[in-house]
């Protein structure tokens, strides 16, 4: 390239005066002008041609499964994670079509997780990896299954979206349950959602994305893939959950998601990742989720969507679970006394997860009557397969919309005179009002503090 | 077969990042070599060079001859970095000579090399660190400044003369001038 002949000394200190080139670090300049990468991806920005509505309420399935899957294997006492309320997603007017989130007719994906596990004694961690399958029809229908550590299918679940029915499979047990979904899967599609992310900032109507940068590329699955990293809150106060969407730089088709449960956790970096797995261990933790390995339109039998438990399968149907009045107030009261006997600030979030992790560690013999009271109905909501928070469960379940309102914050427990929280029963004439010394009354709506009824 | 430049361009154009990446490896050198013959600092020559990629890439698309993209990103890279020279003499900057430098001998070198490539001018200055620095050819020079190689090969004549002077001088430090 050089073709500068005359080696002379007044050159070769030049040369050396002037130094080194710089090495061009072009995932450096990318984390720094995300904004003028952005202009390079007319898929997100550009309007496409209007396409019709979505005829049912769609909501968001992907965001929900670590849950499901963490319910599933009933490991965990301990932590919040990753619950996401539903919403009413409409379709937006305003939007270039992207290939694996958009009109998906058939799809199928891998589902990873990495858990990270404690020894028994507490002093050593290694990580564990978990796959689930899944495919998803158009309109609605969806089949996860769940593997084994050989990687041998276990479970599988079947869910129809529209009609709100979910059909559990053990096939090693040979059982078929007939149930509500969990969590409220979307009829557009698995990754829909990722679309309302990234062009409206908002997901499930409700929680907003603070931020969108790109980051670069990572390879997945041996092809190499824009990373569009997005803040998108938790709800209820809870902060910002990195996600990590994937597309294709050539295609720019949709093949990834990556979401880790702590923010800067890297499965290929973890410290921990070639440590030897033990026998005992103590606890459980998901540390990320990786959704990769999306074909677009395989070949997909409808009758592998079917509801009806398969011939030589036991058959049981399952109500929806949920939760009365009286477990409410009980699951106030104990966070109450958790919280130093104060009502919450929000009942959503009804106490500090860190220390209710702490308190989950403790030998049950140093652990408080407040911190037990409170560990044992979360887990008795966990076995019932409430994974969400449970007032809101409740809430959805019981009580006519916008009805419920809260007003606990500084209330002490046993304060009679101070009401925590009301709200007006489904089918009911007047509301319920539940005071600081755990009691509940009827009361006319001339009796609460305030008119808030639309 | 390495792609051209036309071709990185287009593809880059409808959302191809990895193209505009090539580009911007491809490239980079040059950038900082035309941003340096505008600055005496490095460093700052650098952050124009990366201010001009990202003007560049936020408005490719404005880029009517994809070929030329070179000329186009010199011309940007020249704007930003005047730019950023007139900040740099109202804000008096740390300047290389001003840093910290383990070799004394070395940084009086650099000292001389700055001080006898702004004896050039501009178009000289450019040429010397396109060829000396950033280690382009005669012919690439000659693409990235719309001129003939044998106009590049004149101009780089004349400047080696004047800084044969200047740098063959063993009393010469610079600093003194």
């Amino acid at each position: 390239m050089n073709e500068s002949s005359d080696h002379s000394d007044w050159e070769q200190r030049l040369r050396a005066g002037l130094g080194e080139p710089p090495i061009p670090d072009f995932a450096d300049w990318s984390s720094k002008h995300p904004e003028a990468l952005a202009a390079l991806i007319p898929a997100l920005d550009k309007p496409a041609p209007h396409r019709g509505t979505s005829p049912n309420p769609p909501v968001r399935k992907t965001l929900m499964q670590p849950w499901k899957w963490l319910a599933a294997s009933a490991l965990i006492a301990c932590g919040l994670l990753w619950f996401w309320p539903g919403g009413n997603l409409d379709r937006s007017a305003f939007a270039g079509t992207i290939p694996g989130v958009d009109e998906v007719q058939g799809i199928s994906w891998t589902s990873t997780y990495y858990l990270r596990i404690t020894s028994a004694d507490g002093k050593r961690t290694w990580l564990r990896q978990e796959e689930r399958r899944h495919a998803y029809r158009h309109p609605g229908l969806y089949r996860d299954t769940i593997l084994d550590e050989a990687g041998t299918p276990r479970v599988v679940e079947i869910t129809d979206a529209r009609s709100g029915k979910m059909l559990r499979l053990d096939l090693v047990a040979k059982t078929a349950v007939l149930s509500p979904p969990v969590g409220r899967p979307d009829v557009r599609g698995p990754f829909a959602w990722v679309g309302d992310a990234l062009r409206e900032r908002l997901v499930g109507k409700t929680l907003p994305v603070k931020s969108v940068a790109l980051k670069g590329q990572r390879n997945v699955d041996g092809h190499s893939a824009n990373i569009v990293r997005a803040f998108i809150s938790k709800g209820d106060d809870q902060g910002y959950a990195r996600h990590d969407f994937l597309f294709d730089a050539e295609s720019k088709q949709f093949v990834g998601l990556f979401f880790p449960n702590d923010g800067n956790f890297d499965p290929e970096t973890a410290a921990d990742r070639e440590n030897p797995a033990e026998k005992e261990w103590s606890t459980m933790f998901p540390m990320a989720a990786l959704e990769h390995q999306i074909v677009l339109n395989p070949k997909l039998e409808l009758a592998d969507f079917s509801i009806e438990p398969p011939a030589g399968y036991s058959f049981e149907k399952k109500p929806q679970p949920t939760l009365s009045e009286a477990e409410i107030i009980a699951y106030l009261g104990a966070a109450a006394r958790f919280n130093d006997n104060q009502f919450p600030d929000s009942p959503f979030v009804a106490f500090d997860s860190e220390k209710f992790n702490a308190a989950c560690l403790k030998e049950a013999a140093s652990q408080t009557a407040a911190e037990q009271e409170l560990i044992a109905l979360h887990d008795q909501f966990k076995l019932r397969e409430i994974f969400r928070s449970p007032v809101r469960q409740f809430v959805d379940d019981h009580a006519v919309e916008n009805s419920f309102h809260y007003v606990g914050a500084d209330v002490k427990v046993g304060e009679a005179d101070r009401i925590v929280a009301w709200y007006k029963p489904r089918g009911g004439k007047s509301f319920r009002a539940i005071f600081g010394d755990l009691s509940v009354k009827e009361v006319s709506e001339k009796d609460l503090p305030l008119n808030l009824s639309n | 077969m390495e792609r051209s430049d036309a071709e990185l361009v287009a593809a880059a154009c409808v959302g191809d990042l990895a193209s505009f990446g090539t580009l911007y490896r491809r490239h980079y050198r040059l950038a900082v070599g035309i941003a340096r013959s505008r600055l005496s600092d490095s460093h700052l020559a650098e952050d124009a060079a990366q201010e001009a990629f990202a003007v560049a890439c936020r408005t490719l698309s404005t880029l009517k001859d994809q070929n030329r993209f070179t000329q186009w990103l010199g011309t940007i890279c020249r704007r930003t970095a005047t730019r950023l020279a007139e900040c740099q003499s109202n804000h008096a900057p740390l300047t290389e000579d001003q840093e910290p430098v383990s070799d004394p001998a070395l940084a009086t070198l650099r000292l001389q090399v700055r001080e006898a490539l702004w004896t050039l001018d501009d178009d000289a200055r450019e040429v010397v660190l396109l060829h000396y620095f950033s280690g382009l050819s005669h012919a690439e020079i000659a693409q990235t400044l719309d001129v003939s190689t044998d106009a590049v090969h004149g101009r780089l004549q004349r400047a080696r003369r004047k800084l044969a002077l200047v740098l063959d001088s063993p009393m010469q430090t610079g600093a003194d001038e």
